[in-house]
């Protein structure tokens, strides 16, 4: 598809590269002239923004061209990336004239002293970033479902629910069976595909997957998550704090697995929908689209956002299943890592003067606490599997209690990686509660059992860790008694 | 199916004891010795095989050409690093 489009629009490819020598050239200039002089001006203000403009140019040029002729598709992809394009400079605008007014919020509150000498500092700026991007992005969702739902109501196109206040569907004819869905938190909206020009089994099944996006406002979320990366940059690059980006590998791998779970979430929709039947849907979409007859075959790119093991949530409606055994070690263990890198770094400028050792160290540090804290979690996890058997065995597959286990060790790690700060445990462990209790609940239902598990589970966890730390006393203990009777005997 | 789910149990519960025990030997001496042993006996193997095959290469070498005091030297202090 990507070929023939390419194919398709020489002059648009033509532009693009010319377009990427000169913006190139001009990047490379800029660094080499240390960001000043006629070479900055002709960066910043000339080429960076034709860049942009092309790159929105481009893509829209393409992805509109590789639709076939009708004009109501074109508007209805138009509708897509006009939702998007609005939230994208909306919310740049909104940010960049907001980040000095955020970054006076602790110089309001009297903290800026203490969090300048804090290595906390990146962990305030990520939680800030967090909390920015979440209700602006979903207010902006608004204003851009507003505005697109404004140019719907003026075009002829083939619509499913035309009289619907919140959900507007689009029926395509199109050789291969697909969906697209965005919106959701004033106006919905969504797009089906279908070989046969009408609402047939098949699509019938995409339309609940869709809906359920709609519903769930899983563009809003995954965007939100999204820009706080964006929202965090912003912040960190006026404020002057050692090692910020320690942070940002976790912030990048966040969005996805929030993608990954989303689309887990409306597989599960359609399971509680069609219950067997869901699974022969989704074999009809990917036999059409990719000409795979299982899940675990289809390219990479899609097992990437919808999972390899979708069959697993459309089979027996396990909606944690489908994660991968390592990507929830993993998403914690790089927050862990970042939390322990960072105090590392605070400590060791007190007694190291050379900056470039510090760095190295604390990239070392990074690595090694982002593998210790994997197999950790992974260990803590195996530890709890028989909890999770014993009480969430009925609902959960096999893959789905292991990663609820090891959802349960790396998250109880990732929180109470905090307390190195002086944070009480005690309020760690609520925290830490709530959330658990959310996802298990989210997973598997609010009832007794659920609570069984996460209370048993954070027993089990402080038994170990209370185990784990007289080991260590006693350790410590044994080896500094030699040396003192050494020292003061005899 | 009972007897089923006793047995995957049971598998579990196998599982989760050597898994808290490795946990609880990670901050001991122990698992940092068995690893580092494992370490040292994999570089080590390589290191003798690299120091045996130069010292048997430097002695043969010098017998061939009948240099009696390059044959001295390095067999016997050669032989150090093999040590």
């Amino acid at each position: 598809m990507l070929s023939h489009s390419l194919k398709s629009n020489k002059l648009d490819i033509f532009i693009l590269v010319i377009i990427t020598i000169f913006v190139f050239t001009a990047f490379i200039l800029n660094i080499i002239h240390g960001g000043k002089g006629i070479y900055y001006v002709i960066f910043q203000y000339i080429a960076y923004p034709i860049f942009s403009i092309g790159i929105i140019y481009i893509s829209l040029h393409s992805y509109v061209g590789t639709m076939s002729s009708e004009r109501s598709k074109k508007l209805a992809y138009l509708m897509f990336l006009s939702y998007v394009s609005i939230m994208i400079i909306i919310y740049a605008i909104i940010i960049v004239t907001i980040t000095p007014y955020i970054l006076h919020i602790p110089n309001l509150l009297g903290l800026s002293t203490y969090l300048s000498s804090s290595s906390l500092l990146p962990f305030v700026l990520f939680a800030l970033s967090y909390a920015v991007a979440f209700p602006l992005i979903f207010s902006i969702s608004i204003v851009a479902e507003s505005i697109t739902y404004a140019i719907i109501g003026r075009i002829n196109a083939p619509f499913i629910t035309r009289d619907s206040n919140y959900l507007i569907v689009w029926l395509f004819n199109y050789p291969r069976y697909g969906g697209t869905a965005f919106g959701g938190v004033y106006k919905g909206f969504i797009i089906i595909r279908t070989p046969s020009n009408a609402v047939d089994e098949v699509s019938r099944g995409i339309l609940v997957h869709e809906v359920q996006h709609v519903r769930g406002k899983h563009v809003p979320l995954v965007v939100s998550s999204m820009f706080a990366v964006v929202t965090y940059i912003m912040l960190t690059s006026n404020v002057y704090g050692k090692y910020l980006f320690f942070v940002l590998p976790f912030m990048f791998l966040a969005p996805l697995v929030l993608f990954r779970a989303c689309e887990v979430n409306a597989d599960r929709a359609m399971f509680r929908t069609y219950s067997s039947k869901a699974l022969n849907y989704i074999f009809a979409v990917l036999k059409s689209t990719y000409g795979v007859s299982s899940t675990d075959k289809a390219p990479w790119a899609s097992k990437l956002t919808h999972t390899g093991r979708r069959d697993l949530v459309l089979t027996y409606g396990d909606a944690i299943a489908p994660h991968a055994p390592w990507e929830f070690p993993l998403l914690f263990s790089l927050l862990t890592a970042s939390v322990i890198t960072a105090l590392f770094v605070s400590r060791a400028d007190l007694l190291v003067s050379n900056a470039r050792l510090v760095t190295y160290l604390a990239l070392l540090t990074y690595v090694g606490s982002v593998l210790g804290s994997i197999i950790l979690s992974v260990l803590l996890g195996l530890v709890l599997k028989p909890i999770a058997r014993l009480f969430l065995g009925r609902t959960l597959t096999e893959r789905g209690l292991l990663n609820i286990s090891t959802f349960t060790a790396g998250l109880y790690l990732a929180v109470m990686s905090f307390a190195f700060y002086g944070i009480s445990q005690y309020v760690l462990i609520i925290l830490f509660l709530l959330v658990i209790l959310l996802i298990v609940g989210y997973y598997v239902g609010i009832n007794s059992r659920s609570f069984s598990y996460v209370a048993l589970s954070v027993v089990m966890l402080l038994a170990i860790s209370f185990a784990v730390q007289f080991t260590l006393v006693s350790i410590i203990h044994f080896v500094r008694i030699l040396p003192t009777t050494n020292a003061y005997g005899a | 199916m009972g007897m089923h789910i006793k047995k995957e149990m049971r598998r579990d519960m196998v599982i989760a004891g050597l898994a808290l025990a490795v946990i609880l030997l990670m901050p001991t001496t122990i698992m940092p010795l068995i690893a580092a042993a494992a370490a040292e006996t994999g570089i080590g193997l390589v290191a003798f095989a690299v120091a045996y095959a130069f010292w048997a290469g430097s002695c043969l070498y010098n017998a061939y050409n009948h240099n009696i005091t390059g044959a001295e030297i390095d067999c016997v202090i050669g032989f150090i690093p093999v040590l």
